[in-house]
């Protein structure tokens, strides 16, 4: 009995055996027989294969943001505005807050081209600005230049420590200044790389107590006497020449030449008849591009001199000021304030990615009281790191860590440390 | 127990020879894609600044960096791209003529002379301006002019690169150098463009403006390129990853296939770091009775020297845009360590710009941003491009460059002198890394092929030596043929296939085999293996 129940599961065991690889071989046969004999009919099946069995493609979340951005171009909008309306950011003095606010811009055919643009500006701690300006750059194929400006500014607290190279950073105080300044410029360039020019205006300025809750305002702590024009404001008519070489490989991220500017202004008080005075402004840009760009060498000298007509004085809205983010930038914004200034910068620049710039730098600078102390001696001093941002060959961010013998500042700021102003006298102004 | 597994044994067995696919089928190896099936196809938008993310970050496409190498595929058993919807055989493998190196793809529609050239769009806006065209033949041309700080430098860029990528096997657009007055050009009263977000008609002022941002020459000329329409409905780019999904004749993934993992070695010499998608588009062309892609690549005025708008930096070719790798060494080192490509010299000549061949080391170059088709590159699909860059001349790279009308001969010189330069580090890079032999044939009862390493005198160490086989094609085995160690065929050819295995000196790792086909009157090459 148990012999002949194993004979039984032996048989049917191979009988599945055989089932199994009869299967097999059918499928495999099967399989055989689709293989492809030519190339050619392997290419087709692929193909086949493929018309089958569609896998749709599916479009991500980054690629439908981008293409929202794209398709209502989104970013031309930031860039250009629409239809001529725009949102700018910055574009206020240091120590303004965040700031912001609309542009309308209006490009027309005009005597070969010209642009006005109207707009305001506010920031966090209360800074306005409103402007317009109407230029016409390319007078005459390109040999003449003229420009209107139009500006009205009121900044609430405006940092003040006191007058002369001597004053403490802890004697600070605030103050608001309001001024409204109507300026023309007409330019000429007679050779490539010059520009000769001269430009006339009106400033209106009042002056009045700092809105800050952490400082006193200046009126509470200094004396007309030791900062001329605190009590009473004026206006000005200012005019004057400029000469300006400018010889820079990329105005947007200079690597290579110079650019040379030099301005003297008249100031003549048209109100209070107590501060006639003189201005030159002389600043000298240079930069060393070496192993193919990738390193700079930038370096700055600036001064501005003043001098008062005897008996007038030199109100202390109008002085030179040294100190923040654009000159001593180890030091507080407007730090130092007097009748003349000197700064020296030197910037060594090095590439580190394709957006991506880092610096090491030194400034030095000074304020002084009579001009004949326009030396190197006395000077304040700082050093620091900077972070450079760039797109499209412009830097957009700056981030400077400075340290002085008065402390560390950290700026993040979207201009270049050598801000190129315009020449005449509508930039003639202490406060940019 | 015992029976189930003589059971597997068996299946595996008779499993084995029934799947087992030939290694060769009667009609390897193909020269030309089978005829391509009908395509219905939309335009596909792609996004630059998505490209560039989805590059640089996204990890797209099957990479060879996953711990897994894959062989370039698209090819014959040659191991050759076949003629099609992305290549056609030409100059490596039928010289061209002087004439057709300087014609390109076509040379034979320029915009006429005759009539007047309608603008009917333009561009406007940003540094780098340009605008489409009609001519009295009603023929539409993509005109591009060079940047005002740099006459003749992407003009001249394009009018070259565009040449070598024609010879080269690619499908790309017929370009002419043009010179024109003001006075040529007429405007389409449609014609609208955009200023500052406002979008309005365009005016005649427009067009002086736009032309007031190009250079002239000095018989107060515009130089421009016109780029003839490409054949076929624009259906958007391709991307060097993946298939396109509506496109069944798509089948290989483009990270794998050879025409794009070579196209880095072109790149690299003819500096291309534009090499984008955005720089391609796919056409629907109606050939041979169905509707089928074409794969074009396009743009070719940020090569050479040239990046479009300005002189190419140094950086270009040698950092990705995104690449944060060199940032900690360059950061601690306050710049110190100052990269190789820094040292470039470049000459001078504004129509030449950043090109250089003394700091050029091919397989470092890199193009602006990561490419999976380039990453995945191997050494056959280096050395498939690296003898076609090779198979040029010094006076066809003279020929061709000629054709950029350079006014400075200093400057053409220096342009050919830097290409051939770059071609010969390409050669020296390229060929060591594997046996460098190719074009096999059989002639005179003896297998013959051209050793590209003796030919351009790279000195190639040691004797070539061969060993026979008789090949099982359904096995897909080997079986010695002792008696056989020269490169005269045998007569032993039962299987219907002979395999050579040839190597160079006591470097076997570097090896081919070449296969034949007996079983005709003649032996036949029909498949090329290649070890590094």
């Amino acid at each position: 009995m148990r012999g002949q129940h194993r004979h039984k599961r032996a048989v049917s065991s191979l009988a599945g055996s055989l089932f199994i690889i009869f299967a097999s071989i059918s499928w495999l046969g099967d399989l055989h027989c689709n293989a492809q004999e030519t190339r050619t009919a392997q290419i087709e099946h692929q193909r086949d294969e493929k018309t089958a069995h569609p896998t749709p493609e599916q479009e991500g979340k980054t690629e439908k943001g981008i293409a929202y951005v794209e398709d209502n171009e989104l970013l031309d909008r930031l860039t250009y505005g629409y239809h001529g309306l725009n949102l700018l950011f910055g574009g206020l003095v240091q120590g303004s807050g965040f700031a912001l606010g609309p542009e309308y811009r209006w490009r027309n055919d005009f005597r070969g081209g010209s642009t006005v643009r109207v707009g305001g500006q506010f920031s966090t701690k209360l800074y306005q600005k409103y402007y317009t300006a109407w230029t016409l750059p390319t007078l005459a194929s390109d040999r003449l230049s003229f420009g209107f400006y139009a500006v009205h500014r009121n900044y609430a607290q405006v940092d003040y420590f006191g007058p002369g190279p001597g004053s403490s950073k802890h004697a600070r105080t605030d103050y608001r200044l309001e001024d409204t300044a109507i300026d023309a410029s007409l330019g000429v360039k007679p050779v490539k790389y010059l520009n000769l020019g001269g430009s006339a205006g009106n400033i209106w300025v009042n002056v009045g107590p700092g809105t800050s809750d952490q400082y006193p305002s200046t009126e509470t702590v200094f004396s007309p006497l030791v900062t001329p024009g605190i009590d009473h404001q004026t206006n000005f008519l200012r005019y004057g020449p400029y000469v300006q070489v400018d010889y820079l490989d990329n105005p947007g991220i200079p690597t290579g030449g110079g650019l040379y500017t030099f301005q003297y202004t008249w100031y003549r008080d048209q109100d209070l008849h107590l501060h006639d005075f003189q201005r030159i402004d002389a600043e000298f840009q240079q930069y060393f591009g070496f192993f193919n760009k990738t390193r700079v060498l930038a370096l700055r000298a600036k001064t501005t001199l003043t001098d008062a007509e005897r008996g007038q004085t030199v109100p202390f809205y109008m002085q030179p000021i040294v100190g923040g983010s654009e000159d001593l930038r180890g030091f507080l914004p407007f730090r130092f304030y007097d009748n003349n200034s000197l700064v020296l910068n030197a910037e060594y620049r090095w590439h580190v990615i394709s957006l991506f710039d880092m610096a090491v730098f030194a400034d030095g600078g000074k304020v002084f009281p009579r001009r004949g102390e326009l030396n190197f001696s006395h000077l304040e001093g700082d050093g620091g790191i900077g972070f450079r941002f760039n797109i499209k060959g412009q830097q957009f961010l700056r981030l400077d860590i400075a340290g002085s013998h008065e402390g560390f500042q950290v700026w993040v700021k979207f201009n270049d440390i050598f801000v190129r102003h315009p020449v005449g006298t509508a930039s003639a102004q202490p406060l940019h | 127990m015992k029976r189930t597994i003589l059971t597997l044994l068996c299946l595996l067995m008779i499993g084995n020879w029934l799947i087992a696919a030939d290694r060769f089928y009667p009609d390897d190896p193909l020269r030309k894609e089978p005829a391509p099936r009908d395509a219905a196809l939309q335009n596909r938008k792609l996004y630059d600044y998505y490209d560039l993310l989805e590059n640089s970050f996204g990890e797209k496409g099957d990479r060879d960096d996953r711990g897994h190498i894959t062989p370039a595929k698209g090819v014959n058993t040659l191991g050759e791209p076949m003629d099609g919807a992305w290549y056609t055989h030409r100059h490596y493998f039928k010289p061209m003529s002087s004439e057709e190196l300087m014609d390109g793809v076509g040379g034979k529609n320029p915009p006429s002379p005759e009539g007047p050239w309608t603008v009917v769009s333009a561009k406007s806006e940003g540094i780098s301006p340009g605008f489409v065209m009609t001519d009295s033949k009603h023929d539409r041309y993509y005109v591009k002019f060079d940047p005002i700080s740099n006459p003749e430098l992407a003009t001249g860029a394009e009018m070259i690169s565009v040449r070598f990528f024609h010879a080269l096997g690619y499908h790309v657009p017929d370009d002419y150098l043009i010179f024109f007055n003001r006075e040529k050009l007429v405007l389409d009263p449609n014609v609208e463009i955009r200023l500052e977000g406002r979008k309005r008609k365009m005016k005649p002022k427009d067009l002086n403006k736009l032309l007031a941002k190009v250079p002239k020459t000095r018989d107060g000329k515009y130089r421009a390129i016109a780029s003839l329409q490409v054949e076929g409905k624009p259906v958007g780019p391709f991307k060097y990853f993946g298939t396109r999904i509506d496109d069944p004749n798509d089948v290989v993934a483009h990270e794998h296939l050879r025409v794009l993992r070579g196209l880095f070695v072109f790149c690299a010499w003819l500096a291309h770091n534009d090499s984008r998608s955005i720089n391609s588009l796919d056409t629907l062309v109606d050939e041979d009775g169905s509707h089928h892609l074409r794969h074009y690549l396009m743009d070719f005025g940020a090569t050479l020297g040239s990046s479009s708008t300005s002189a190419k930096l140094a950086r270009a070719g040698n950092e990705y845009y995104l690449d944060f790798k060199p940032a900690p060494k360059q950061m601690a080192t306050l710049g110190l360590a100052v990269p190789e490509w820094a040292h470039a010299k470049f000459p001078g000549y504004h129509s030449v710009g950043g090109f250089d061949s003394a700091v050029f080391q091919p397989d470092k170059w890199i193009p602006d941003y990561p490419n999976v088709a380039f990453l995945n590159r191997l050494p056959d699909d280096e050395f498939w491009a690296a003898k076609q860059v090779m198979a040029f001349t010094d006076d066809e790279i003279r020929t061709i460059v000629k054709v950029a009308q350079y006014s400075d001969p200093r400057a053409e010189r220096y342009v050919a002198d830097t290409i051939i330069a770059r071609r010969n580090k390409i050669g020296r890079e390229y060929f060591p890394k594997v046996l460098a032999l190719d074009q096999f044939t059989v002639e005179n009862g003896s297998l013959a092929f051209r050793d590209l390493a003796e030919e351009h005198r790279l000195e190639p160490k040691g004797a070539l030596h061969v060993s026979w086989s008789s090949f099982d094609n359904p096995s897909n085995t080997k079986s010695p043929i002792p008696a056989a160690q020269d490169f005269h065929v045998p007569s032993d050819s039962s299987s219907g296939y002979l395999a050579a295995d040839i190597w160079r000196g006591d470097d076997k790792a570097k090896g081919i085999t070449v296969y034949l086909r007996t079983s005709g009157t003649t032996p036949e090459v029909v498949g090329i293996d290649r070890t590094w």
